[in-house]
């Protein structure tokens, strides 16, 4: 026996009619669908809110001219910064991942940029927009505090405020770090191992 | 879904379960297989016959088998587990009949090779398999060789 002895074998495996269930597949198409419509509908509302905080900013700051301290000011224009930062980000996750017709080589150099490019972004995001964010909320409530009472002191409400959010930072990052740690450094690994495979 | 994509699927749904056995864990065959029938179907609007059927369902679903990141990893370890343990159980293929030998060495490759024998077995030549995988012909001629000679050792130079 030799290996061509096995074509018959598996041409027979190959040739062989498996019931297909059409309506098990027109789900998972329409499932697919709804996931893509999702994911643009997330896209765009991102993209609409920064448009929205930005006109709305500009309106407040030049127009209505109200009496807000430089720390307000400066929060606003920061949130509308990160906003716009999120709204770049998901675009560009959106462009990858719809071509399926490349040769494997490819595909799998593809994959390994988009999933390094994805796991740089997990590791990153914290001190990149998250921890900003963070300061911004901190920034910006603490100027509206000082606004109304003309204490320097946060009472016992802010405090309160600022320890959720500290919970609320460090609970997404965590769960950032760890899908970086588990998911995607792994996945990684795997496809690295097969495109080492491929060159061998 | 049209017809002719419907049809396509049918003709080739022996061949996309195969390649979904060896990829994925048996309770995920079928989630496999509908994984591959979708990207075939997203495909399926830019595919203008610039290569054969054949080609163009292994490149497919051989990217979509590799690169797919739901439960991927877990799933892999898995596999090789399985995988492991029933190569040392079935060490001797005396009384394998030849589908058992096929599964048997299959599972002893890694993906990239066990994807060449796939589609040497298929009656791929050597300029579809550069399609599919991407690599030069020369490596492909090297690596069904070294298939060949390791077959040649495993299953008929002990008997």
């Amino acid at each position: 026996m030799n290996l061509d002895d096995l074509k018959k074998t598996w041409r027979e495996e190959m040739t062989t009619p498996i019931p297909v269930d059409s309506s098990a597949f027109t789900a998972t198409v329409n499932e697919a669908k709804e996931l893509d419509r999702q994911a643009r509908f997330g896209r765009n509302v991102i993209v609409v809110l920064s448009i929205v905080l930005t006109l709305l900013i500009l309106f407040v700051l030049f127009m209505i001219k109200p009496e807000m301290n430089l720390l307000q000011q400066i929060s606003m224009v920061a949130m509308t910064i990160l906003f716009w930062y999120l709204s770049v980000a998901m675009t560009r996750d959106l462009k990858t991942g719809k071509e399926e017709n490349w040769t494997l080589a490819t595909r799998l150099d593809i994959e390994i940029e988009k999933i390094g490019n994805q796991l740089s972004s997990y590791k990153s995001l914290p001190m990149r927009f998250l921890l900003p964010m963070f300061a911004v909320v901190v920034m910006g409530s603490y100027g509206g505090y000082y606004q109304r009472t003309g204490t320097l002191i946060p009472d016992a409400n802010l405090a309160f405020y600022y320890a959720g959010a500290i919970v609320i930072f460090c609970g997404t990052a965590w769960g950032y770090l760890n899908s970086a740690k588990k998911k995607l450094s792994p996945l990684l690994d795997k496809l690295l191992d097969l495109r080492r495979q491929l060159a061998v | 879904m049209s017809e002719t994509f419907e049809l396509l699927i049918e003709a080739n749904s022996g061949r996309i379960r195969s390649i979904a056995r060896r990829y994925a864990n048996p309770d995920e065959v079928d989630d496999l297989c509908q994984e591959i029938s979708l990207a075939l179907w997203r495909s399926f609007a830019r595919f203008r016959s610039e290569s054969s059927v054949e080609t163009w369902l292994y490149r497919i679903a051989f990217n979509t088998a590799m690169t797919r990141v739901r439960k991927t990893v877990h799933e892999r370890k898995k596999i090789e587990t399985l995988r492991a343990s029933q190569l040392n159980n079935d060490s001797t293929p005396d009384g394998f009949s030849q589908a058992d030998i096929l599964e048997n060495f299959l599972d002893s490759l890694n993906d990239i090779d066990a994807t060449v024998l796939m589609m040497y077995l298929d009656g791929l030549t050597t300029d579809a398999m550069k399609q599919v995988l991407g690599i030069s012909g020369n490596a492909i001629n090297v690596r069904v060789n070294r298939i060949k000679d390791r077959f040649n050792t495993t299953y008929v130079d002990e008997r």
